[in-house]
């Protein structure tokens, strides 16, 4: 039996909101199943189980923020039901209704239009005097109960207040499942805050040739239907992937136990949002894939990011990332580390540059490939060797 | 050895033979005791029964295998004399799953339905109106049976004791009360705890005929028990044996024996029944040593085994912790044979009537037991003209003697009969509590699931007559704190009428509440032919705004309050408890999700009240769902006084009810 609990799906997420149950009580699941659909400030991300069994308890309602660590459901051999069964507490509600409660998470603030990304609401400010239920339902309705007047005892805020309340849109926050720029912002800031005054970053950076990758790849995409062609993007991809396997100090996570390198190298690769921000999923394995596989997985999640469809495990389990600013025009990245990784990988705009080939000048297709890493974990000695192992991977796009 | 000629045939060399080994094997199980005691292979309370041997061997030897034993907290040797294997009691000394009672008892709760054992009870006293309960079952049915029932010489002083003597001699009961007087009644000495130290008079005054015997003589005890068993079968009612006798040992494990000298002791054991009656043996040819080194290496043996059966046995897994608590009772009982076929206008008196009726017409076992409630009529005219219908055998008037006739339901209950027990009020019924608590609800559960207690007690609770403090409180509380007991209050007429078929039913003890205040109560009984479940609380009143939920006599005050909400526009549920244990908690809560308000009437007093553990159960699960404090409406917390209108202002009223409904939804409007 194992709890099911809201997962981290990122150094700075503290709570998430349960949007949607795929699953009910009773239902078997397998490892890996998508079971649930979680909103974050990096938007709503299907969430899969790490165990299979069977869903024997939904603890918490759609619509109900909390903790990262809460349990939202038990998954165990199902025995469990049929024990719970006789117990007349536990007879199924007609409604459902959260059990048991999840624990309290901080009141929404007000307005995050205001207040600097990042601060919380001050302590100590006097409780507001709600009823439990006024308070349930505030949160299910985003409404803030500072705003409403209270026609209860002593002006306390009961029900009928926050039912009664005006729905006006400027106060709205977005509801479960709809993008909020402005938390995805705080969570941006927050990562990239800690990022800064955690990880003692050092930066390389590194001209790369591409005539034989571009002729190569001009090559194969000449007999492809169009939805079948590579893109130069998944050839970084891969040779980042090839050179992470060479050089693990800079693939996995640093906590407060220190560096744990992965075996598994899953890359993550920024994506920007059309709505603003960015999310950075990974491609699961990437090492292990080839090229049009992992071409097909970088459609498929940037397809999924935007529509805010990524699951759990994409989300919070890039070991290292790639991030391509080339598309909008500029040469050279000097990325910043997403904790609790340990390298960003920057990839700048393909063109044509005027290189040294042999004894003269030559106007080849050129790219500025840098590395963001951390001090902790190595030094900018195998740093180097990381980038030129890129380069020779580049060299050789047909064994890519 | 003082054997009158009469009795000489009976002393066989098998016989005494067979009398030595008995004492032999006690001796040495409970030697064994001690030792695994300070190995801490057994804790808690343990009582030793060596010196006493010979009175357990005595009068068991004259027991038939479908005779019933009632015994104390010293009752190992009871239990190890043809009735109980002994690997089972060892087992059950180590708290073990084998054990006799499943580890649930240990030493001082031994029981074996196989057997007819019923304990091993630790209340002095609480066993003597089992055992008259279960011969009132055997007469009632016809069995030719006998209950002996072992108690001690502090037994004598409980008032249980004489209530429960009374009971057998005015009933011709076929009771064999064995008084082992070992002198101390723990640590404190006959002469100081009784005037009248010669034990067998107290019987005799209570029209028992009572001897008394050296129980250091086992011929003696046999033979005088042998000719008492002989006249109790012989339809003379009950017989009183007092046997003097002494424990070697101290009291129990924890006993330093400072209240006696070492020499009474030492003088004491030069009367050890065992080697008195083994050099009587040995000196009339019946005994030499080779036979009794072989016995004793026979009994080393059986002891050994004993021990190794009890360390090998399980421990009972913690998951079946609840097992036990209530027999389950059948998923589908039987509806009531003779529910009204038609739409009738009457009180709630009359439908506790018909009740009665019903069951007593329909269940040859019922029969009902209390105070007046045969040639009186009943002290409320519940049971008015039962008398005529259904005589004297069945509508049996008790003397008073709560706690006597109610363990005496118990005992009934415990012979298979289905007893109905009437209790004048709740208050009387304090002095009952001690049967009610600690043997009705307990002995399944301490029994490891051996015995069950099908037994239904009515009482008369509440207030609102002017008869004052010591008349007129409502405790149900006390008793739905009790694990064990069903406890219900009916506040309609089909619950009035219906719920005694249904708790007689259930395998478990049952207690109604019959708020005083009803039996007047006149209205419309709807025909039922399925009767009414004892399980669910029930919602008199759908409504959206506020819940307000009552039980018993507060029941109609708060639908009459609901009424006068609803012509302000207050669409007010009313929830009725219906059963206050074990609570229908779903019932309470799915309401109050739906209202957000809740107001608890309870008649009890607020402190400690099912008012408070009702509001408790909704801050622990319906928490979330609360748009308002919840409120309470309760007796003030005063003795309930005798002038009408200090009465009135004490109990819950329904402008009471009015005034905390219009709290909880202050700001709603």
């Amino acid at each position: 039996m194992s709890e099911f609990l809201m997962p981290s799906l990122g150094a700075d997420m503290e709570a998430g909101t349960l949007i949607e149950w795929q699953v009910q009580p009773g239902d078997r699941v397998d490892k890996g199943q998508v079971i649930a659909v979680v909103e974050t400030s990096k938007g709503a991300i299907d969430v899969e189980v790490f165990e299979g069994g069977v869903v024997e308890e939904l603890y918490v309602d759609p619509d109900t923020k909390v903790p990262v660590g809460t349990p939202l459901a038990r998954i165990g051999s199902g025995e469990q039901m049929v024990m719970e069964r006789s117990e007349p507490e536990s007879e199924p509600e007609p409604e459902p209704e959260p059990k048991p409660e999840p624990k309290p998470v901080p009141e929404p603030r007000p307005s995050t239009g205001k207040a600097p990304p990042g601060i919380r609401r001050t302590v100590g400010t006097p409780r507001m005097r709600a009823s439990p239920a006024a308070r349930r339902r505030a949160r299910e309705r985003g409404i803030d109960l500072a705003a409403l007047t209270g026609s209860g005892p002593d002006g306390a805020i009961i029900l009928k207040d926050v039912e009664d309340a005006p729905f006006r849109e400027a106060e709205r926050k977005p509801a479960a499942g709809e993008f909020d720029p402005d938390a995805m912002r705080e969570a941006i800031a927050a990562a990239m805050t800690r990022s800064k005054r955690e990880i003692p970053h050092y930066y390389l950076a590194n001209t790369v040739d591409l005539h034989v990758a571009e002729a190569w790849l001009e090559d194969y995409n000449r007999d492809q239907p169009p939805e079948s062609r590579l893109l130069m993007a998944a050839l970084f991809m891969k040779a980042a992937a090839r050179a992470l396997e060479r050089y693990p100090a800079l693939n996995g996570h640093y906590t407060g136990t220190g560096f744990t390198p992965s075996e598994q190298i899953n890359l993550g690769m920024a994506i920007h949002l059309r709505a603003g921000g960015l999310v950075a999923p990974a491609v699961l394995d990437a090492a292990t894939l080839s090229l049009p596989e992992l071409m097909l997985r970088l459609q498929d999640l940037v397809k999924r990011a935007r529509s805010r469809g990524l699951r759990a495990s994409e989300i919070g389990g890039a070991t290292a990332t790639v991030t391509a600013l080339g598309g909008r025009g500029v040469d050279t990245v000097f990325g910043v580390i997403h904790p609790p990784q340990v390298a960003m990988i920057g990839v700048g705009r393909v063109r044509p540059r005027p290189l040294v080939v042999g004894d003269a000048l030559a106007i080849r297709p050129a790219v500025d490939v840098s590395l963001a890493a951390d001090h902790r974990v190595c030094d900018g000695h195998m740093g180097a060797l990381f980038l030129n192992e890129i380069d020779s991977q580049l060299q050789q796009p047909e064994a890519l | 050895m003082n054997v009158t000629p009469a009795e000489k045939p009976r002393l066989s060399r098998a016989h005494l033979i067979d009398l030595l080994r008995q004492m032999l094997r006690i001796r040495r199980f409970e030697e064994r005791c001690v030792e695994l005691y300070t190995q801490e292979k057994i804790r808690g309370f343990l009582h030793v029964y060596i010196g006493e041997e010979a009175v357990g061997t005595g009068v068991m030897h004259g027991l038939k295998p479908e005779d019933a034993v009632v015994s104390t907290y010293r009752e190992h040797g009871h239990a190890l004399l043809d009735r109980i294997a002994m690997n089972k009691v060892m087992a059950e000394m180590y708290g073990k799953v084998d054990g006799c009672s499943m580890g649930r008892g240990g030493s001082m709760h031994l029981f074996d339905a196989a057997s007819r054992f019923y304990g091993g009870n630790a209340i002095v006293g609480g066993g003597l109106p089992l055992a008259v309960g279960l011969a009132l079952a055997d007469k009632l049915a016809g069995r030719k049976r006998v209950t002996v029932c072992f108690f001690g010489d502090g037994a004598a002083a409980e008032g249980v004791f004489h209530e429960s003597l009374n009971l057998a001699a005015l009933w011709k009961l076929p009771v064999l009360f064995v008084c082992e007087n070992n002198l101390y009644a723990m640590g404190t000495a006959l002469r100081i705890s009784h005037a009248q130290t010669e034990l067998h008079r107290k019987a005799e005054a209570l029209g028992v005929t009572a001897e008394c015997v050296d129980g250091m003589d086992i011929v003696r005890v046999e033979a005088t028990g042998a000719r008492l068993l002989d006249a109790i079968r012989t339809g003379q009612g009950p017989r009183f044996l007092e046997c003097r006798t002494y424990r070697f040992r101290a009291h129990s494990m924890f006993d330093p024996e400072l209240y006696r000298d070492k020499a009474e002791v030492e003088e004491w054991k030069k009367q050890d029944p065992i080697p008195r009656l083994a050099e009587w043996m040995k000196h009339s040819g019946h005994l030499d040593d080779d036979a009794l080194e072989i016995m004793e290496r026979e009994i080393a043996t059986e002891v050994d085994q004993a021990v190794a059966y009890a360390e090998a046995s399980e421990w009972e897994p913690e998951s079946s912790l609840y097992d036990h608590v209530f027999r389950e009772a059948p998923s589908s009982p039987p509806p009531p044979p003779a529910g009204e076929p038609e739409t009738r206008d009457l009180s709630f008196r009359e439908a506790f009537r018909l009740g009665l009726i019903e069951a007593l017409e329909h269940d040859e076992r019922v029969f009902m037991m209390g105070e007046d409630i045969g040639h009186y009529g009943g002290c409320y005219a519940v049971s008015r003209g039962l008398l005529e219908q259904f005589g004297p055998e069945r509508i049996r008037d008790t003397p008073l003697s709560e706690n006597g006739f109610t363990g005496a339901g118990v005992g009934a209950a415990l012979g298979d009969a289905r007893p109905i027990v009437e209790i004048m009020t709740v208050n009387f019924s304090l002095l009952a509590m001690d049967q009610i608590v600690n043997s009705a609800a307990t002995l399944l559960h301490m029994s490891g699931g051996e015995f069950h207690v099908p037994l239904v007690i009515r009482m008369a609770t509440g207030a609102g007559r002017q008869v004052a403090a010591q008349h007129s409180h409502s405790l149900e509380n006390w008793y739905a704190h009790v694990p064990g007991l069903k406890v219900l209050a009916p506040g309609t007429l089909e619950d009035a009428r219906y719920m005694l078929w249904a708790a007689l039913q259930d395998p478990n003890p049952v207690v109604i509440f019959e708020h005083v205040l009803l039996y007047n109560r006149e209205g419309r009984l709807e025909p039922r032919p399925e009767g009414v479940d004892i399980s669910r609380a029930a919602l008199r009143r759908s409504g959206s705004h506020i819940s307000l939920i009552a039980y018993g006599g507060s029941l109609p005050k708060t639908l009459e309050a609901a009424e006068v909400l609803a012509q302000e526009g207050i669409d007010a549920e009313v929830v009725d408890l219906r059963v206050l244990r074990p609570l229908d908690t779903e019932t309470i809560i799915e309401s109050v999700r739906r209202t957000h308000r809740a107001v608890i009437v309870d008649e009890g007093w607020k402190s400690g009240s099912l008012a408070g553990e009702i509001a408790a159960i909704l801050a622990e699960h319906a928490f979330w769902d609360l748009d308002a404090p919840i409120e309470r409406v309760c007796t003030d917390e005063i003795p309930i006084p005798y002038a009408r209108h200090l009465e009135n202002t004490a109990l819950p009223q329904v402008d009471d009810i009015l005034v905390a409904v219009r709290r909880a939804l202050e700001g709603q409007a």
